[in-house]
């Protein structure tokens, strides 16, 4: 069954002098607890499909359906509320939030979740960084950590929600392979222990083998 | 905020002096008309005092203090006054000594035995005039305890005899001293109003009276001024008959316009262009270093794009993001508010004499029996904290609506994509 379906997406970008298109009629379906890689060259189109299925980003054309919701008629409140439930982000600068130490970046979900108290949200951040292997670094702030801790609490942030869809951006793009390998090691699990969705974008060919498909990209269009 | 110590801090400073400008500036307003012993009950007191006529068809025109009968004829009896003091328009400085002891010179108010009803005076001797005494214009003293202790060097005596400019009086009464803000009632000395002294001979209508209204709870100030109007339009009947029109300027007089009016004999107070002046200010102090602190939010704001996409994100709506924006700038304008408010408290008492000029009605040999600065409860009152808080509110808006609403109509896939 799939869980993210893309019928006949554009995207198109416009400024006043140009207009590029980033992607061209792309269809798409990703099964429920499918690990898919993205893969192409820089500029191919890989982050925006990122973006779209993220629902950070709209389509210029096509629907995007998921979890058998029609993305396409959410307002903006609506989206956030979407995305706060149901999907989990991975960045390649990982993106914690600096002024937050390690406990607060991985609630920062929660904090938007309505229902969530605060002694759950506690126990939520205690549990998931526990299980990253990083419990005792809950008050540290992210300048004190290293690109991989980063990571795997970028990752844990991204996992607190218990989202079915996971989104990476190049997940191991900015750690040394040790560290990559260890974060590869964390989303396999994640895709197999607890069944997520997981959606990777990767320049890394042996790390997207390792993956159940691979889509490939050239200039906007879906290529394989 | 944490990691943008020195914005955070400029930010800070900022608010602080604009706050501390805002507050300055209403404390020096607030201090001059505030609610306090011995004139706490101001907002019911109202006072008359001056007349101004004009000779018809010539150029004579005349204005002063008006005499006690016409005082009596403008603001006896009227409707919805609880009590009416009479009292000298001017105060004078006089010599003053106990028989053999050294001369100082003190001001000194004549006032009446309801005088002392209608300001709540702190004795800490003796008692205040009584109607026998008013009426046969007895040579009888009241002084404060200041003067009391230069002169006897205790501040219990009463029933001890005074000699004031060469003449023997009793002193009956000792009171705590008066803040020099208090204008309507500061003095060092207090003696008999003398009701019987006609003035100055040819006009009856002139003399050196000034009234004290004290209203009943609920009376407006209009609905006395209704009433003495009415009394002057009267009078200019009886007056054009004899040549002289009279012109009525709006008496009697509240706190704030006697304060802050500033009027004269022939022209009355005008605070509503006081007031005016007063928003005008106070819309600049708030509004120039709004601006500054939105352009600061801003700037704060471009270092923080990808946190907000990353919020965003994670589910962040644009309500939340515009609450956060609010509440962030919210600590600011707080926190530099009670520094603010603080500096402003220090500096305004530290530096009274640029502020109130006081010095102006004293005589200068007197100024050493007085204080003469603006006491802290005069400056601080919990009302002022409120405005300053109030004022920090409207910084707040002002300087964060603009960042705000740009903080929430950040695009997350831009945002991100910048730092990518």
């Amino acid at each position: 069954m799939a869980i993210i379906t893309l019928k006949g997406v554009d995207k198109v970008y416009r400024t006043k002098e140009i207009e590029t298109l980033a992607l061209e009629n792309v269809n798409l379906e990703i099964e429920k607890g499918e690990f898919v890689s993205i893969m192409g060259p820089s500029g191919c189109g890989k982050s925006t499909l990122l973006n779209i299925v993220g629902l950070l980003d709209v389509p210029t054309r096509g629907t995007v359906t998921i979890m058998n919701d029609a993305t396409g008629n959410m307002n903006d409140s609506q989206l956030s509320e979407f995305r706060n439930r149901n999907i989990g982000f991975v960045f390649q600068s990982f993106h914690l939030i600096p002024s937050l130490n390690v406990a607060d970046n991985v609630a920062l979900p929660l904090a938007y979740r309505n229902g969530v108290s605060s002694k759950e949200r506690h126990e939520k951040v205690a549990e998931v960084l526990t299980r990253l292997g990083l419990s005792h670094r809950m008050r540290h702030f992210p300048g004190q950590l290293s690109g991989g801790q980063c990571q795997r609490v970028a990752i844990a942030r991204a996992i607190i929600g218990d989202p079915q869809i996971v989104l990476a951006d190049e997940p191991t793009g900015n750690l040394d392979s040790k560290m990559g390998q260890e974060v590869m090691e964390i989303l396999h699990q994640l895709n197999k222990e607890d069944g997520r969705t997981i959606v990777m974008v990767t320049h890394n060919e042996s790390q997207a083998r390792m993956t159940d498909r691979i889509i490939r990209f050239f200039d906007g269009r879906q290529v394989e | 905020m944490r990691h943008q110590r020195m914005m955070t801090w400029v930010s800070i400073s900022g608010t602080a002096l604009s706050i501390f400008l805002v507050m300055a500036f209403f404390m020096t307003e607030h201090a001059k008309t505030v609610a306090m012993s011995p004139e706490s009950d101001r907002a019911r007191i109202f006072i008359g005092e001056n007349m101004h006529v004009k000779k018809l068809g010539g150029s004579n025109d005349s204005s002063g203090p008006v005499s006690y009968e016409y005082a009596k004829k403008f603001y006896e009896n009227l409707d919805g006054v609880e009590r009416v003091a009479y009292m000298g328009a001017h105060s004078g400085s006089s010599d003053v000594n106990v028989k053999g002891g050294e001369m100082v010179s003190a001001l000194r108010a004549t006032v009446d035995d309801e005088f002392w009803k209608i300001y709540d005076f702190s004795f800490v001797d003796g008692r205040p005039f009584d109607k026998g005494e008013y009426e046969s214009v007895a040579n009888k003293a009241i002084l404060t305890r200041s003067l009391a202790r230069r002169l006897f060097g205790e501040d219990k005596v009463a029933g001890r005899e005074i000699v004031i400019d060469c003449m023997p009086y009793d002193v009956v009464g000792v009171v705590e001293d008066v803040n020099p803000l208090f204008q309507n009632t500061y003095a060092n000395i207090y003696t008999i109003f003398n009701h019987r002294w006609v003035g100055n001979g040819g006009d009856a209508w002139f003399g050196d009276s000034r009234v004290v209204l004290l209203a009943k709870d609920g009376v407006g100030q209009e609905d006395l001024k209704r009433q003495v109007e009415s009394r002057y339009t009267t009078l200019k009947t009886t007056l054009e008959k004899e040549g002289w029109e009279p012109f009525y300027h709006g008496q009697p007089y509240s706190t704030a316009e006697v304060m802050l009016g500033g009027y004269g004999s022939n022209n009355g107070p005008d605070i509503e262009g006081h007031n005016k002046m007063n928003y005008l200010i106070y819309t600049i102090l708030i509004l120039l270093p709004a601006i500054n602190l939105s352009s600061m939010t801003r700037s704060r704001l471009r270092h923080r794009v990808t946190e907000i996409g990353v919020r965003r994100a994670f589910g962040a709506k644009r309500g939340s993001i515009i609450g956060q924006m609010f509440g962030e700038n919210l600590v600011i304008t707080i926190a530099g508010g009670i520094i603010g408010l603080v500096l402003s408290i220090i500096f305004v008492w530290l530096a009274s004499s640029l502020f109130f000029n006081m010095t102006g009605q004293l005589d200068p040999s007197s100024l050493d029996i007085v204080n003469a600065h603006p006491t802290l409860g005069m400056l601080f009152t919990w009302k002022n904290f409120l405005i300053a808080l109030g004022f920090c509110f409207i910084l707040n808006i002002l300087s964060a609506t603009v960042p705000a609403w740009k903080a929430s109509r950040v695009e997350p896939a831009v945002a991100i994509a910048k730092s990518r």
